[in-house]
């Protein structure tokens, strides 16, 4: 195995799963101006979804990725209908304590409902090693890849070119103009914080059989994939997968030349640095 | 029409009180326990009320549940039979289980609950990391209380701490005897051993283990080519993987839970290693096998470090684990006779002591305790440091099952 070349692939394999989160919280934000701290527990819950699917019901895979992420697209839309809703012209502190504690709730509920113990969503086929070069790639890691830039060109056109996108281009310049012009300020966050949370859970439900599924998964994906949006630019859709391709990368080269215990220290360190150079992050927000 | 039904007033109040619920139930059913289902009786005399804190979430929650269950079933065992008698009066044992989530801190908010609300004397945990949390202040006046602690460091019982008690193996003890105990395994099987890789976890137990396991192996001649570490609630190990692979070790040395090893040795194997694995007494060979479900191949041969209560070989440890199998259908995590001899052990030192709540007296009394008990793990020979005889033994996973060696 060549080392520097294993390191490399691991670190866009591992931008890419970030990608895939943050894509679903760029867009939200993007449109409502708050981070959605809960968007990784909203996945986390259609990871769970998913396993149910596919141990209890014996549906496939891919199957149960679907349900995970329907449901997911629907407990998007209620929590935004009963909370976020009410609070998006509010000052930014009440979003911010809505989804912090939407968090602590979603947890807790998995904790109380599904237990302690992790869950293994295994897909065989998925799982295979394959050997590119001398690099070792699993068709999972591979299709997460895929997925990350298929998801990337599939909301890019619909930004640009459906009336959907152009009103969701409107509301994240300016809501009050957006309004002005007709268009339905709250269909719009409403159906933008739904495709976010279907989108986290397609990562969560994609990554389930690298981390397995449990309780506190979305912490672990939502940590990272802030990051990602920040590096990024906060609404680029893009600059999602570009910040994740360079936290995947920071945090891989990292951890194989510096230390793997400090890795987190050194990735931070240097985003720290990428933000202070460019705090508006690597690309800008869409629309701006 | 739907929408406007869901933003409707009734609608919104109502969620915010099914949500603060849910919070109020979270929170109170968190781990906080007060009586044990399992408890037994409970219209008893006087309450010998015991602690045990150990993270009942994330990660580990499977080892601690074992770690829990033990406990549960010694005190179902003790109340069943009509409590504990100390000075004539008879006393029901009452657990108090606290979820550390792992997190030091907390271990160490809710270590301080259970001595100055609850006034427990005795307090047991299930890891290096909340063991050391509470050695912070268990000997402080007026709050003191003796720590019962599964941690295999050797620094838990060299701190000159007069309130500690292991009951477990210390790493840096038992590894000599151990490492020789897998490399008779290994050549039994033909396996080559010459280079190991240790993937350590970051915690004061896996960095004991790691280095007690280095030292063990280097004095018989073997070579350690590399040693990466992880943090506890990591589930992507491709870069520490991937260095360790590169230096071709012929074993890779794992230091934490099934779970999390589990999933190290999927992404070993994605990454190509064919070589074989070593588990510390963290997991365990059936919870492995449990996890890599029908296709065993890849964990064929991996060795796990269990007890003698873990190889199932005596009358008391056969007749024990017909009761755990009755129960919970599954075979236990060796942690789970940990606490089960531990809280026998309390019990007993209770009874000895004359007190259920004087934490030196009971301390005290613990040796012959440890006599008195007949602990099933056979751990003994408890000394004025804390420190027990405790050996440590090979169970590995062989064709698709768990197979002992005592020898």
């Amino acid at each position: 195995m060549d080392l520097f070349l294993q390191q490399v692939s691991n670190g866009i394999m591992g931008g890419f799963i970030y990608a895939l989160v943050a894509l679903g919280l760029t867009m939200v934000y993007g449109v409502m101006d708050n981070p959605d701290f809960a968007m990784g527990h909203k996945g986390m819950i259609g990871a769970y979804i998913a396993f149910f699917a596919i141990t209890g019901l014996g549906v496939g895979f891919w199957f149960g990725l679907v349900a995970g992420v329907l449901s997911t697209f629907i407990l998007g839309w209620l929590l935004y209908q009963v909370m976020y809703r009410h609070i998006e012209n509010g000052p930014h502190a009440d979003a911010f304590i809505v989804a912090f504690g939407l968090t602590f709730v979603l947890e807790n509920f998995a904790l109380k409902a599904w237990g302690f113990t992790y869950r293994q969503i295994s897909v065989p086929y998925l799982e295979q090693s394959i050997s590119i070069f001398g690099v070792k790639f699993t068709l999972l890691r591979l299709v997460i890849i895929a997925v990350a830039l298929i998801l990337l060109m599939a909301l890019t056109l619909m930004i640009k070119k459906t009336k959907m996108g152009k009103a969701i281009r409107a509301v994240s310049q300016s809501k009050e103009g957006a309004a002005l012009i007709g268009v339905d300020v709250y269909k719009i966050s409403a159906f933008t914080m739904s495709l976010g949370s279907a989108l986290a859970a397609v990562a969560a439900v994609l990554y389930a059989p690298i981390s397995m599924v449990y309780a506190a998964m979305g912490t672990t994906l939502i940590i990272k994939a802030l990051v990602v949006v920040v590096v990024g630019g906060m609404g680029n859709i893009p600059g999602a997968v570009v910040g994740g391709l360079i936290l995947g990368l920071l945090e891989s080269m990292s951890g194989a030349y510096i230390s793997a215990a400090y890795k987190d220290v050194f990735t931070f360190a240097i985003l720290m640095i990428i933000l202070v150079i460019s705090p508006q992050g690597v690309l800008r927000k869409v629309g701006h | 029409m739907v929408s406007k039904f869901l933003r409707s007033k009734v609608v919104r109040f109502g969620a915010a009180m099914v949500l603060a619920l849910s919070v109020l139930v979270a929170g109170g059913c968190g781990g906080s326990g007060g009586d044990s289902k399992d408890a037994g009786k409970q219209d008893q005399v006087g309450e010998a009320k015991f602690g045990s804190i150990s993270a009942l979430s994330g990660g580990g929650a499977v080892y601690s549940g074992w770690f829990k269950r033990g406990m549960d079933m010694a005190v179902e065992e003790i109340n069943g039979a009509g409590g504990i008698t100390v000075k004539g009066k008879k006393y029901m044992l009452k657990p108090i289980h606290e979820d550390s989530q792992g997190r030091t801190e907390v271990t160490a908010s809710v270590g301080q609950r259970l001595v100055n609300q609850d006034k427990v004397p005795v307090i047991l945990t299930g890891s290096s990391n909340d063991a050391f949390a509470l050695m912070a202040f268990n000997q402080k006046k007026g709050s003191e209380f003796v720590l019962m602690g599964v941690s295999q460091s050797d620094k838990f019982t060299e701190q000159g701490n007069k309130l500690v008690v292991r009951i477990c193996a210390n790493a840096v003890v038992a590894m000599p005897e151990f490492v020789d105990r897998i490399f008779k395994f290994y050549d039994r099987k033909n396996i080559k051993y010459e280079t190991f890789a240790i993937m350590q976890v970051n915690t004061e137990t896996g960095s004991a283990w790691a280095g007690a396991f280095e030292k063990a192996v280097k004095a018989k001649g073997k070579k350690v080519v590399g040693t990466e570490s992880y943090a506890s609630n990591d589930t992507n190990f491709y870069n520490q993987l991937t260095n360790l692979i590169s230096k071709n070790p012929d074993v890779i040395v794992l230091t934490t839970v099934t779970t999390t090893s589990s999933i190290a040795i999927k992404q070993a194997r994605e990454l190509g290693f064919k070589g074989n694995f070593i588990n510390s007494a963290a997991a365990n060979a059936a919870e492995h096998i449990k996890l890599a479900g029908s296709d065993t191949s890849k964990i064929e041969n991996l060795v796990c470090e269990t007890s003698i209560a873990g190889l199932g070989i005596t009358p008391e440890v056969k007749a024990t684990k017909e009761k755990i199998l009755a129960k919970w259908k599954e075979e236990p995590n060796s942690v789970f006779y940990l606490s089960y001899d531990g809280t026998k052990i309390m019990a007993r030192a209770m009874e000895i002591a004359g007190t259920v709540s004087d934490p030196v007296a009971i301390r005290a009394a613990m040796p012959q305790a440890f006599k008195d008990a007949k602990p099933v793990t056979a751990m003994k020979d408890l000394d004025e440091k804390g420190e027990i005889l405790y050996p440590a033994f090979v169970m590995a996973v062989e064709g698709g099952k768990s197979v002992g060696y005592h020898e």
